[in-house]
Protein backbone atom coordinates (compact mmCIF):
# COMPACT_ATOMS: atom_id res chain seq x y z
CA UNK A 1 0.00 0.00 0.00
CA UNK A 2 1.26 3.15 -0.73
CA UNK A 3 2.02 5.27 2.20
CA UNK A 4 1.38 8.52 -0.22
CA UNK A 5 -2.05 7.76 -0.23
CA UNK A 6 -2.71 8.33 3.35
CA UNK A 7 -3.40 11.71 5.40
CA UNK A 8 -0.16 11.41 6.81
CA UNK A 9 0.31 13.63 9.75
CA UNK A 10 4.05 14.60 10.65
CA UNK A 11 3.50 12.26 13.85
CA UNK A 12 4.41 8.94 12.62
CA UNK A 13 2.36 5.74 13.50
CA UNK A 14 4.51 3.40 14.71
CA UNK A 15 4.67 -0.84 15.70
CA UNK A 16 7.29 -2.37 17.71
CA UNK A 17 7.94 -5.73 17.70
CA UNK A 18 9.69 -6.71 20.44
CA UNK A 19 9.59 -9.53 22.74
CA UNK A 20 12.00 -7.93 25.81
CA UNK A 21 9.82 -5.69 28.50
CA UNK A 22 12.36 -3.21 29.13
CA UNK A 23 13.60 -2.54 25.14
CA UNK A 24 9.33 -2.03 24.59
CA UNK A 25 9.79 0.29 27.62
CA UNK A 26 12.64 2.21 26.40
CA UNK A 27 10.75 2.97 23.19
CA UNK A 28 8.08 4.30 25.14
CA UNK A 29 9.77 6.72 26.68
CA UNK A 30 12.02 7.82 23.81
CA UNK A 31 8.49 7.83 21.58
CA UNK A 32 6.81 9.96 24.78
CA UNK A 33 9.55 12.95 24.16
CA UNK A 34 9.94 12.60 20.22
CA UNK A 35 5.99 13.37 20.88
CA UNK A 36 5.08 9.93 18.14
CA UNK A 37 2.91 7.20 18.72
CA UNK A 38 3.83 3.81 19.33
CA UNK A 39 2.27 0.60 19.47
CA UNK A 40 4.44 -2.33 21.08
CA UNK A 41 3.23 -6.15 20.82
CA UNK A 42 5.25 -8.76 22.22
CA UNK A 43 4.30 -11.90 20.12
CA UNK A 44 4.53 -12.73 16.27
CA UNK A 45 0.50 -13.28 16.10
CA UNK A 46 -0.26 -10.20 18.09
CA UNK A 47 2.07 -8.47 15.57
CA UNK A 48 -0.03 -9.85 12.35
CA UNK A 49 -3.00 -8.93 14.10
CA UNK A 50 -2.20 -5.76 14.22
CA UNK A 51 -0.59 -5.44 11.25
CA UNK A 52 -3.70 -6.58 9.24
CA UNK A 53 -6.02 -4.12 11.72
CA UNK A 54 -5.07 -0.85 10.81
CA UNK A 55 -1.97 0.73 8.93
CA UNK A 56 1.52 1.70 10.36
CA UNK A 57 4.24 4.23 9.04
CA UNK A 58 6.43 1.82 10.16
CA UNK A 59 7.35 -1.02 12.14
CA UNK A 60 10.39 -1.20 13.80
CA UNK A 61 11.33 -5.22 14.75
CA UNK A 62 14.22 -7.03 16.75
CA UNK A 63 16.00 -8.81 13.98
CA UNK A 64 16.43 -11.97 16.12
CA UNK A 65 12.93 -12.64 16.13
CA UNK A 66 13.47 -13.75 12.33
CA UNK A 67 14.08 -12.91 8.43
CA UNK A 68 10.74 -14.90 8.33
CA UNK A 69 9.03 -12.03 10.44
CA UNK A 70 9.92 -9.45 7.69
CA UNK A 71 8.85 -11.98 5.06
CA UNK A 72 5.40 -12.75 6.87
CA UNK A 73 4.87 -8.80 7.06
CA UNK A 74 5.47 -8.13 3.59
CA UNK A 75 3.02 -10.58 2.76
CA UNK A 76 -0.02 -9.25 4.56
CA UNK A 77 1.42 -5.80 3.95
CA UNK A 78 3.35 -5.66 0.37
CA UNK A 79 5.64 -2.14 0.71
CA UNK A 80 5.46 -1.93 4.26
CA UNK A 81 8.27 -0.12 5.40
CA UNK A 82 9.92 -2.40 8.16
CA UNK A 83 13.09 -1.17 10.72
CA UNK A 84 15.00 -4.30 11.93
CA UNK A 85 17.23 -3.49 14.74
CA UNK A 86 20.00 -5.92 15.52
CA UNK A 87 23.09 -7.03 17.95
CA UNK A 88 25.43 -8.24 16.13
CA UNK A 89 25.67 -6.01 13.17
CA UNK A 90 27.90 -7.60 10.36
CA UNK A 91 27.58 -6.50 6.91
CA UNK A 92 26.75 -9.79 5.78
CA UNK A 93 24.31 -10.00 8.51
CA UNK A 94 22.78 -6.30 7.80
CA UNK A 95 22.77 -7.00 3.82
CA UNK A 96 20.66 -10.05 3.68
CA UNK A 97 18.59 -8.43 6.37
CA UNK A 98 17.73 -5.51 3.93
CA UNK A 99 17.57 -8.49 0.99
CA UNK A 100 14.90 -10.57 3.13
CA UNK A 101 13.06 -7.05 2.80
CA UNK A 102 14.01 -4.59 5.37
CA UNK A 103 14.02 -1.07 4.91
CA UNK A 104 16.49 -0.25 7.07
CA UNK A 105 19.06 -1.87 9.51
CA UNK A 106 19.77 -0.45 13.31
CA UNK A 107 22.58 -1.91 15.21
CA UNK A 108 22.11 -1.80 19.38
CA UNK A 109 23.19 0.20 21.56
CA UNK A 110 20.13 2.64 20.42
CA UNK A 111 20.22 6.11 21.17
CA UNK A 112 16.86 8.11 20.92
CA UNK A 113 18.72 10.50 18.14
CA UNK A 114 19.54 6.99 15.72
CA UNK A 115 16.14 6.03 16.17
CA UNK A 116 14.49 9.43 15.36
CA UNK A 117 16.53 9.46 12.29
CA UNK A 118 16.15 6.24 11.31
CA UNK A 119 12.32 6.68 11.14
CA UNK A 120 12.59 10.50 9.38
CA UNK A 121 14.68 8.90 6.76
CA UNK A 122 12.32 6.15 6.29
CA UNK A 123 9.23 8.52 6.33
CA UNK A 124 11.01 9.98 3.86
CA UNK A 125 11.56 7.62 1.31
CA UNK A 126 7.64 6.26 1.98
CA UNK A 127 6.12 9.31 1.45
CA UNK A 128 8.64 10.61 -1.24
CA UNK A 129 6.48 9.32 -4.42
CA UNK A 130 3.28 7.21 -4.71
CA UNK A 131 4.98 4.36 -5.84
CA UNK A 132 6.48 3.95 -2.02
CA UNK A 133 10.11 4.08 -3.76
CA UNK A 134 12.94 2.45 -1.13
CA UNK A 135 16.36 3.18 -0.43
CA UNK A 136 18.99 0.98 0.54
CA UNK A 137 21.99 2.32 -0.73
CA UNK A 138 23.98 2.56 2.76
CA UNK A 139 24.55 -1.54 2.62
CA UNK A 140 24.52 -2.24 -0.94
CA UNK A 141 27.83 -2.51 -2.90
CA UNK A 142 28.52 0.33 -5.97
CA UNK A 143 28.91 -2.11 -8.69
CA UNK A 144 26.24 -4.53 -8.08
CA UNK A 145 23.31 -5.78 -6.69
CA UNK A 146 21.54 -9.20 -5.81
CA UNK A 147 17.96 -9.83 -4.81
CA UNK A 148 16.14 -12.88 -4.21
CA UNK A 149 12.57 -12.64 -2.95
CA UNK A 150 8.95 -14.63 -3.39
CA UNK A 151 6.50 -13.70 -6.22
CA UNK A 152 4.12 -13.16 -3.59
CA UNK A 153 6.74 -10.69 -1.08
CA UNK A 154 7.58 -8.69 -4.58
CA UNK A 155 4.06 -7.74 -6.13
CA UNK A 156 3.11 -4.33 -5.43
CA UNK A 157 6.85 -3.35 -3.97
CA UNK A 158 9.42 -1.48 -6.01
CA UNK A 159 12.75 -2.49 -6.05
CA UNK A 160 15.46 -0.07 -6.16
CA UNK A 161 18.21 -0.24 -8.46
CA UNK A 162 20.78 1.76 -6.87
CA UNK A 163 23.61 0.92 -9.53
CA UNK A 164 21.54 3.01 -12.20
CA UNK A 165 21.19 5.66 -9.19
CA UNK A 166 24.76 5.87 -9.07
CA UNK A 167 25.05 6.16 -12.79
CA UNK A 168 22.83 9.30 -12.97
CA UNK A 169 24.46 10.79 -10.08
CA UNK A 170 28.17 10.10 -11.91
CA UNK A 171 26.84 12.00 -14.90
CA UNK A 172 27.01 8.55 -17.33
CA UNK A 173 23.19 8.54 -17.93
CA UNK A 174 20.96 11.77 -18.42
CA UNK A 175 17.73 11.88 -16.29
CA UNK A 176 15.60 10.06 -19.14
CA UNK A 177 17.70 7.46 -20.16
CA UNK A 178 17.39 6.35 -16.45
CA UNK A 179 13.87 6.22 -16.18
CA UNK A 180 13.75 4.45 -19.53
CA UNK A 181 15.81 1.63 -17.98
CA UNK A 182 13.88 1.94 -14.82
CA UNK A 183 10.98 1.01 -16.59
CA UNK A 184 12.00 -1.61 -18.93
CA UNK A 185 13.39 -3.27 -15.09
CA UNK A 186 10.24 -2.72 -13.45
CA UNK A 187 8.27 -4.61 -17.17
CA UNK A 188 11.31 -7.28 -16.97
CA UNK A 189 10.64 -7.90 -13.48
CA UNK A 190 6.54 -7.63 -13.99
CA UNK A 191 6.70 -10.15 -16.58
CA UNK A 192 8.64 -12.63 -14.18
CA UNK A 193 6.70 -12.06 -11.33
CA UNK A 194 2.93 -11.73 -13.09
CA UNK A 195 3.50 -14.03 -16.08
CA UNK A 196 6.01 -16.15 -14.95
CA UNK A 197 5.62 -17.36 -11.49
CA UNK A 198 1.91 -16.28 -11.31
CA UNK A 199 1.11 -17.18 -14.55
CA UNK A 200 -1.16 -14.71 -15.24
CA UNK A 201 -2.44 -14.74 -18.91
CA UNK A 202 -2.40 -11.28 -21.23
CA UNK A 203 -5.95 -11.83 -22.37
CA UNK A 204 -7.21 -11.63 -19.34
CA UNK A 205 -6.95 -7.92 -19.44
CA UNK A 206 -9.46 -7.68 -21.55
CA UNK A 207 -12.02 -9.92 -19.64
CA UNK A 208 -13.98 -7.25 -17.23
CA UNK A 209 -16.33 -8.51 -14.35
CA UNK A 210 -19.80 -6.63 -13.49
CA UNK A 211 -17.96 -3.94 -11.79
CA UNK A 212 -15.60 -3.26 -14.51
CA UNK A 213 -12.58 -5.23 -12.95
CA UNK A 214 -10.99 -7.43 -15.34
CA UNK A 215 -9.73 -11.24 -14.54
CA UNK A 216 -6.43 -10.33 -14.83
CA UNK A 217 -6.66 -8.15 -12.03
CA UNK A 218 -8.70 -10.60 -10.04
CA UNK A 219 -6.41 -13.78 -10.39
CA UNK A 220 -3.12 -11.21 -9.53
CA UNK A 221 -4.61 -10.86 -6.39
CA UNK A 222 -5.93 -14.06 -5.53
CA UNK A 223 -2.73 -15.28 -6.63
CA UNK A 224 -0.18 -13.44 -5.30
CA UNK A 225 -1.31 -14.76 -1.34
CA UNK A 226 -1.33 -18.41 -3.29
CA UNK A 227 1.38 -20.01 -1.58
CA UNK A 228 1.38 -22.16 -4.69
CA UNK A 229 2.14 -20.04 -6.90
CA UNK A 230 3.42 -16.80 -4.75
CA UNK A 231 6.29 -18.61 -2.72
CA UNK A 232 7.77 -19.42 -6.26
CA UNK A 233 11.54 -17.09 -6.06
CA UNK A 234 12.54 -14.70 -8.20
CA UNK A 235 15.97 -13.64 -8.55
CA UNK A 236 17.40 -10.49 -9.90
CA UNK A 237 21.21 -9.20 -10.33
CA UNK A 238 22.56 -5.86 -11.57
CA UNK A 239 26.11 -5.43 -12.35
CA UNK A 240 27.50 -2.67 -13.79
CA UNK A 241 31.42 -1.73 -15.31
CA UNK A 242 33.25 0.81 -17.31
CA UNK A 243 31.10 0.08 -20.31
CA UNK A 244 27.86 -1.69 -19.58
CA UNK A 245 25.06 -2.16 -16.99
CA UNK A 246 23.62 -5.55 -17.15
CA UNK A 247 20.21 -6.99 -15.36
CA UNK A 248 19.31 -10.57 -14.81
CA UNK A 249 16.10 -11.73 -13.66
CA UNK A 250 14.84 -15.24 -13.86
CA UNK A 251 11.80 -17.22 -11.53
CA UNK A 252 10.65 -20.22 -10.92
CA UNK A 253 7.35 -21.10 -13.07
CA UNK A 254 6.59 -21.02 -16.64
CA UNK A 255 8.94 -19.25 -19.03
CA UNK A 256 8.27 -16.00 -21.29
CA UNK A 257 7.18 -16.93 -24.79
CA UNK A 258 9.94 -14.37 -26.37
CA UNK A 259 8.79 -15.62 -29.86
CA UNK A 260 5.33 -14.26 -29.44
CA UNK A 261 4.88 -11.75 -32.44
CA UNK A 262 5.46 -7.97 -31.18
CA UNK A 263 3.42 -5.24 -31.71
CA UNK A 264 5.00 -3.95 -35.44
CA UNK A 265 5.66 -0.22 -36.13
CA UNK A 266 3.07 0.86 -37.73
CA UNK A 267 0.60 -1.93 -36.11
CA UNK A 268 -1.93 0.19 -34.53
CA UNK A 269 -4.79 -1.94 -35.23
CA UNK A 270 -3.60 -4.50 -32.47
CA UNK A 271 -4.56 -2.32 -29.35
CA UNK A 272 -4.68 -5.69 -27.50
CA UNK A 273 -3.88 -4.69 -23.99
CA UNK A 274 -0.72 -6.65 -24.05
CA UNK A 275 2.97 -6.75 -25.76
CA UNK A 276 3.95 -3.17 -24.48
CA UNK A 277 6.13 -4.48 -21.57
CA UNK A 278 7.61 -6.15 -24.33
CA UNK A 279 8.12 -3.59 -26.87
CA UNK A 280 9.46 -0.78 -23.89
CA UNK A 281 12.28 -3.41 -22.97
CA UNK A 282 13.27 -3.97 -26.40
CA UNK A 283 13.29 0.01 -26.99
CA UNK A 284 15.18 0.72 -24.46
CA UNK A 285 18.20 -2.06 -23.77
CA UNK A 286 20.68 -3.05 -25.93
CA UNK A 287 20.43 -6.76 -26.27
CA UNK A 288 18.11 -8.51 -24.83
CA UNK A 289 18.63 -12.24 -24.49
CA UNK A 290 16.17 -15.02 -22.82
CA UNK A 291 17.20 -18.79 -21.84
CA UNK A 292 16.43 -21.19 -19.36
CA UNK A 293 13.17 -21.89 -21.29
CA UNK A 294 12.25 -18.17 -20.74
CA UNK A 295 12.98 -18.00 -17.22
CA UNK A 296 15.63 -15.66 -17.59
CA UNK A 297 15.81 -12.46 -19.19
CA UNK A 298 19.60 -10.58 -19.67
CA UNK A 299 19.48 -7.10 -20.88
CA UNK A 300 22.13 -4.87 -21.62
CA UNK A 301 22.89 -1.44 -21.93
CA UNK A 302 26.11 0.10 -23.36
CA UNK A 303 26.83 3.00 -21.48
CA UNK A 304 28.37 4.59 -24.37
CA UNK A 305 25.52 3.86 -26.44
CA UNK A 306 22.31 5.66 -25.62
CA UNK A 307 20.04 3.43 -28.49
CA UNK A 308 17.65 0.16 -27.76
CA UNK A 309 17.53 -2.66 -29.77
CA UNK A 310 15.38 -1.72 -32.61
CA UNK A 311 17.67 1.91 -33.01
CA UNK A 312 14.59 3.28 -30.71
CA UNK B 1 -6.47 8.27 -4.91
CA UNK B 2 -9.12 9.93 -7.27
CA UNK B 3 -7.88 12.05 -10.95
CA UNK B 4 -9.75 15.50 -10.63
CA UNK B 5 -12.77 15.59 -13.51
CA UNK B 6 -13.71 18.82 -15.48
CA UNK B 7 -16.31 19.72 -17.79
CA UNK B 8 -16.12 22.09 -20.29
CA UNK B 9 -18.72 22.13 -22.78
CA UNK B 10 -18.51 19.06 -24.69
CA UNK B 11 -15.08 17.92 -23.57
CA UNK B 12 -14.64 16.25 -20.15
CA UNK B 13 -11.13 16.78 -19.22
CA UNK B 14 -9.05 13.93 -16.47
CA UNK B 15 -6.23 15.68 -14.87
CA UNK B 16 -4.21 12.39 -13.80
CA UNK B 17 -2.06 13.33 -10.71
CA UNK B 18 -0.06 10.71 -10.60
CA UNK B 19 2.53 8.15 -12.14
CA UNK B 20 0.26 5.80 -13.84
CA UNK B 21 2.34 2.56 -13.18
CA UNK B 22 0.31 0.66 -10.21
CA UNK B 23 -3.67 -0.68 -9.45
CA UNK B 24 -4.65 2.53 -7.46
CA UNK B 25 -3.65 4.50 -10.10
CA UNK B 26 -5.59 2.49 -13.40
CA UNK B 27 -8.46 2.20 -10.88
CA UNK B 28 -8.54 5.95 -10.03
CA UNK B 29 -8.45 6.32 -13.77
CA UNK B 30 -11.10 4.19 -14.49
CA UNK B 31 -13.52 5.88 -12.05
CA UNK B 32 -12.84 9.23 -13.25
CA UNK B 33 -13.29 8.40 -16.99
CA UNK B 34 -16.69 6.27 -16.09
CA UNK B 35 -17.58 9.75 -14.34
CA UNK B 36 -17.15 11.77 -17.43
CA UNK B 37 -18.09 9.24 -19.52
CA UNK B 38 -21.82 8.59 -17.36
CA UNK B 39 -22.10 12.33 -18.03
CA UNK B 40 -22.15 11.86 -21.73
CA UNK B 41 -18.92 13.29 -22.82
CA UNK B 42 -17.83 11.41 -25.52
CA UNK B 43 -14.37 13.93 -26.44
CA UNK B 44 -12.41 13.20 -23.01
CA UNK B 45 -9.14 15.00 -22.85
CA UNK B 46 -6.18 13.41 -20.73
CA UNK B 47 -3.67 15.83 -18.91
CA UNK B 48 -0.75 13.72 -18.15
CA UNK B 49 1.65 16.71 -17.27
CA UNK B 50 2.26 15.27 -13.62
CA UNK B 51 2.90 11.88 -15.07
CA UNK B 52 6.62 11.42 -14.56
CA UNK B 53 6.27 7.31 -14.92
CA UNK B 54 3.66 5.42 -16.96
CA UNK B 55 4.31 1.52 -17.20
CA UNK B 56 2.45 -1.21 -19.76
CA UNK B 57 -0.18 -1.82 -17.24
CA UNK B 58 -1.02 2.22 -17.32
CA UNK B 59 -0.93 2.11 -20.84
CA UNK B 60 -3.30 -0.48 -21.22
CA UNK B 61 -5.72 1.57 -19.41
CA UNK B 62 -5.40 4.24 -21.23
CA UNK B 63 -5.90 2.26 -24.34
CA UNK B 64 -8.93 0.63 -22.62
CA UNK B 65 -10.11 4.33 -22.48
CA UNK B 66 -9.37 4.71 -25.91
CA UNK B 67 -11.21 1.98 -27.23
CA UNK B 68 -14.49 2.14 -25.03
CA UNK B 69 -14.84 5.87 -26.57
CA UNK B 70 -14.02 4.72 -29.98
CA UNK B 71 -16.67 1.75 -29.69
CA UNK B 72 -18.95 4.71 -29.43
CA UNK B 73 -17.74 7.33 -32.37
CA UNK B 74 -15.80 9.08 -29.33
CA UNK B 75 -12.25 10.53 -29.07
CA UNK B 76 -9.73 10.31 -26.54
CA UNK B 77 -7.15 13.25 -26.59
CA UNK B 78 -4.09 14.19 -24.28
CA UNK B 79 -2.92 17.54 -23.27
CA UNK B 80 0.76 18.10 -24.69
CA UNK B 81 3.14 15.43 -23.86
CA UNK B 82 6.25 15.98 -22.08
CA UNK B 83 9.62 14.18 -21.13
CA UNK B 84 9.98 10.83 -20.08
CA UNK B 85 5.71 10.12 -20.79
CA UNK B 86 6.40 11.96 -24.47
CA UNK B 87 8.88 9.61 -24.73
CA UNK B 88 7.25 6.27 -24.11
CA UNK B 89 4.13 7.24 -26.28
CA UNK B 90 6.55 7.64 -28.93
CA UNK B 91 8.43 4.41 -28.52
CA UNK B 92 4.99 2.55 -28.52
CA UNK B 93 3.62 4.60 -31.11
CA UNK B 94 0.58 6.05 -29.27
CA UNK B 95 1.01 9.35 -30.04
CA UNK B 96 -0.49 8.36 -33.75
CA UNK B 97 -3.49 7.56 -32.34
CA UNK B 98 -4.03 10.21 -29.66
CA UNK B 99 -4.58 13.74 -30.76
CA UNK B 100 -3.42 16.66 -28.65
CA UNK B 101 -5.80 19.01 -27.04
CA UNK B 102 -3.57 22.20 -27.68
Amino acid sequence: MSKCEQQVSTSPSVLLFDHDPTSQAQFSQWFAELGWQLHSVGTRDQCLRAVDSRDFDIIITELTLGEMMIQSLRRVKPGQAVIAITSIGSVDEIVETLRSGATDVLQRPLTIQQVQAAVDRVLEVSRSTDRGYRRISRFVSEESVQYQATAGELVGFTVPLLPIEQLREAGRIDRNTKLRIQLAFQEALTNSIEHGALELLSPWKEELDGDGVDRYTRELRKRALDPSYASRNVCIGVQINKERLVIRISHEGVGFNSQIPLPRHGDLQSLAPYGRGIRIIYGTMDSVQFSDGGKCIEMIKYLQNSGGVNGA
Amino acid sequence: MEFPTEIQGEKGYITVSSDLDSEQSGEALRKAFNQVYDQGKRTIVLDLSQVQIINSYGIGKVLMCYKRLKSDNGVLMVKPLQGFVKETFELLMLDKILPTDQ
